[in-house]
């Protein structure tokens, strides 16, 4: 290692016995490959607190010595220019609680992008800690002609200067050996100028002394873009990846849930078996095991989701794709990377939500968050499918098209109309610009490795489980409480169905279904469907079951509970209870109500506080009551209640 | 001194040097950090099939801007751009 002039001692505060170093770099680097490359699975995920920005660190162990890394946000500055950017600054000061302040910098570079970097590299030395560089994607520098002297860099710089490629390893026992030894480092021994115009200049003349030969245009990447961003064959490759992403959550994600139903099921048929019938048992089966089932079924979706979604992501599309789409999504506030997020919530939310950590700037992605809920998910189908087989006539409109498929239709477009038209609000009102332009690397196509993709997808599915799933597995079980408690016992003359009927009429949520009655009734709900509401909470397709048991008709016997609900009438009036105004104020409700615990507890956990699901919560419900109300009406006054019949 | 013309007027497949980029506010520093400094040598590569944003090719990487930000960003419209889109990038500076 070149010795650079000893540095005056005490004007850089000491490293510690166990260092905490802090890595530093712009967003495309490959801080987090490195990141993942140098602490394997050992990182603890989080937030910092206010924002939502994800927190990562790990312990780390160099040869005996221990030591904490810490994957700062990337940035292209230190000169903050948002709230969220300013965590950098924050953790860099050590104004965080909870998170230790930085001894030493880990500063990441692409060697591709040198020239760039090197005022950032500049502005991080005038913090005066112990630093080293670390040159990433050496070998997209080698494959494009481009060589990088590194001994003269780190003669410029004054301190160590490490090459590396991240993601097959390379370079890093080196790395680890200059970790290992912080306070041997070298540190420069004049600090690049303070001033932005002069330190341009010293950036300069760095570049020109050590870019030897400057990397040509990745010569596959301008090939394959001339044909993947091509004004025709770009737009309809997008429509054609988005469609097939699509396609392969729902195809693939649909036999792995229905097994996990399945399993689920017969776990709980058996530990009603071999528990004492009671209480306990419908707990334990009902409760406890379907509790665990309804948080365990995502993962076939999130895993489906993520795996396809960082393939696209390690190869190089999702960038493009951002790229083709940017414009039409300008025009409601967001930018091309809300799309992909938009798109995986018709799915599931859940996925969806988990999704928009791909977005950059964390105005748009809390945006997206917030109307993810309203694009039409997988679990709202049982309930329109109920609602529309049971009172909307099969006949046709026009040619193969009929009355059903329309009303389907309508309810899709309705709620991703709604899901523009409520972003497009947030970001003129609530959730203003954070001031950032949009700014989007394209990064030179490759191929993904095994090992990164697989850590991506791994540490998805994890942060789902631990963090969201114990928070879901809550819900159902406190559902279940409510749905079951208090116990009363039914007169001893009904039939099994008819008593878990009555069962349900007296527990807590059947008081509740009476007692917000006054409130849902200019919908046209009665307490039963507002038990169906309650009950729904846990997950949408839920009400199904919970109307089966309250019209005492077998769960699985659908005609049956859709011949129920036909008859049903109001007994102090003698009149219907589902009119056709009813039924499309229920359609509407459930176009836009967040009811699903499972979408709050993801929202929480990705923007570490309870302000952002509550204020979604009840927003959503706000809309969904408004637009019932005035659906109830006016189509009451359309048709007549006897339309139906 | 060269006319200058801001930079979203430049057709793909041009290359020119950046004069000055607009304004002293967060935006015009951000766009600095990412390499849009007086001096560099920045190629047009294509627009998105919708018209905006614009890819563009700096300081060995390319990078992606809407219309509203290239706007601020002044270049030299001399003819020394000569359309030559293929030559090596990365260059942070011509001979003066």
């Amino acid at each position: 290692m070149t010795t650079i002039a000893a540095h005056e001692p005490g004007s850089t505060p000491a490293v510690g016995e166990a260092p905490v170093f802090g890595l530093l770099g712009s967003p495309n680097a490959g801080k987090t490959t490195l990141f993942n490359a140098l602490t394997g699975l050992r990182a603890r995920v989080g937030n910092y607190p206010g924002v939502t920005v994800e927190r990562r660190e790990a312990a780390l162990d160099l040869d005996g010595r221990r030591a904490t890394l810490i994957d700062l946000p990337g940035t292209y500055g230190l000169a903050p220019i948002s709230a969220d950017e300013a965590v950098v600054e924050h953790v860099l000061a050590g104004r965080i609680e909870g998170v230790a302040r930085p001894d030493a910098l880990v500063l990441v570079a692409d060697a591709c992008s040198l020239p760039r970097s090197l005022p950032f590299l500049g502005d991080a030395l005038r913090l005066e800690r112990p630093s080293i560089v670390v040159l990433t994607m050496l070998d997209e520098l080698v494959a494009r002609g481009g060589t990088v002297d590194l001994p003269r860099l780190e003669a410029a710089l004054g301190v160590p200067v490490v090459g590396v490629v991240g993601h097959r390893g390379r370079g890093l026992d080196r790395l680890r050996a200059l970790l290992a030894r912080p306070e041997d480092w070298t540190r420069p021994a004049i600090l690049p100028p303070a001033d932005r115009r002069e330190r341009a200049g010293w950036a300069e003349s760095i570049a020109e002394a050590v870019v030897t030969r400057p990397p040509e245009r990745h010569d596959l990447t301008a090939r394959v873009d001339r044909i993947v961003l091509h004004p025709v064959w770009g737009g309809l490759l997008f429509v054609a990846v988005m469609v097939a992403f699509f396609q392969l959550i729902f195809s693939w994600a649909g036999p792995a849930m229905d097994a996990i139903d399945a399993v689920v099921s017969s776990l709980a048929e058996l530990a009603r078996a071999e528990l004492p019938s009671g209480w306990m048992a419908d707990l334990v089966a009902d409760g406890l095991i379907a509790g665990v089932g309804s948080v365990v079924i995502f993962l076939p979706q999130i895993v489906i989701l993520f795996s396809l979604l960082y393939l696209l992501e390690d190869l190089g599309y999702m960038a493009r794709a951002a790229f083709v789409i940017d414009r039409l999504m300008g025009r409601i506030g967001l930018e091309g990377r809300s799309f992909v997020a938009l798109l995986s919530s018709y799915a599931c939310a859940v996925p969806g939500i988990m999704a928009t950590r791909t977005i950059p700037s964390p105005r748009d992605r809390l945006v997206t968050i917030l109307v993810a809920p309203l694009m039409t998910c997988s679990a709202r189908l049982p309930v329109y499918a109920l609602l529309i087989s049971a009172f909307v006539p099969a006949r046709a409109v026009w040619g193969p098209i009929g009355l059903q498929g329309l009303v389907l239709l309508a309810l899709y477009v309705g709620g991703a109309l709604a899901a523009l038209v409520v972003a497009a609000v947030l970001k003129r009102t609530l959730v203003r610009g954070d001031g950032l332009p949009f700014t989007m690397e394209l990064p030179t196509y490759r191929w993904p490795t095994f090992r990164v993709w697989a850590t991506q997808v791994y540490e998805s599915a994890w942060a789902f489980l631990r963090r969201a799933g114990t928070i879901i597995l809550a819900a159902s079980i406190a559902l279940w409480f409510l749905l079951n408690f208090p116990r009363v016992e039914a007169p001893p003359d009904l039939d099994p169905s008819a008593a878990r009927a009555y069962a349900l009429e007296h527990s807590v949520a059947g008081r509740l279904g009476h007692a917000i009655e006054p409130v849902i009734a200019p919908l046209g709900f009665d307490w039963k469907i507002g038990v169906g509401l309650i009950a729904s909470q846990a997950a949408r397709e839920v009400i199904v079951a919970t109307l089966a048991q309250i019209y005492a008709t077998e769960d699985d016997a659908q005609d049956s509970l859709r011949a129920a609900l036909r008859a049903d009438v109001d007994p102090r009036t003698g009149a219907k209870v589902f009119t056709p105004a009813t039924v499309a104020s229920l359609l509407v409700f459930f176009v836009f109500a967040l009811q699903c615990a499972s979408t709050l507890a993801i929202m929480r956990r990705e923007t570490n506080s309870w302000r952002w699901p509550a204020f979604a919560f009840a927003y959503l419900l706000a809309v969904a009551w408004g637009a019932s109300f005035l659906t109830h009406r006016l189509v009451g006054a359309l048709v007549g209640p006897d339309w139906l019949s | 001194m060269s006319p200058s013309v801001t930079l979203d007027r430049i057709p793909p497949g041009r290359s020119v040097r950046i004069e000055d980029v607009e304004g002293d506010d967060p935006i015009a520093r951000r766009l600095d950090d990412l390499g849009l400094r007086s001096g560099v040598r920045i190629s047009v590569v294509r627009r998105a099939p919708l018209g905006d944003p614009t890819v563009f090719e700096l300081c060995g990487y390319q990078l992606c801007l809407r219309r509203s930000e290239s706007a601020r960003v002044r270049v030299a419209n001399a003819t020394d751009g000569r359309g030559d889109a293929d030559r090596p990038i990365g260059e942070a500076t011509d001979a003066p």
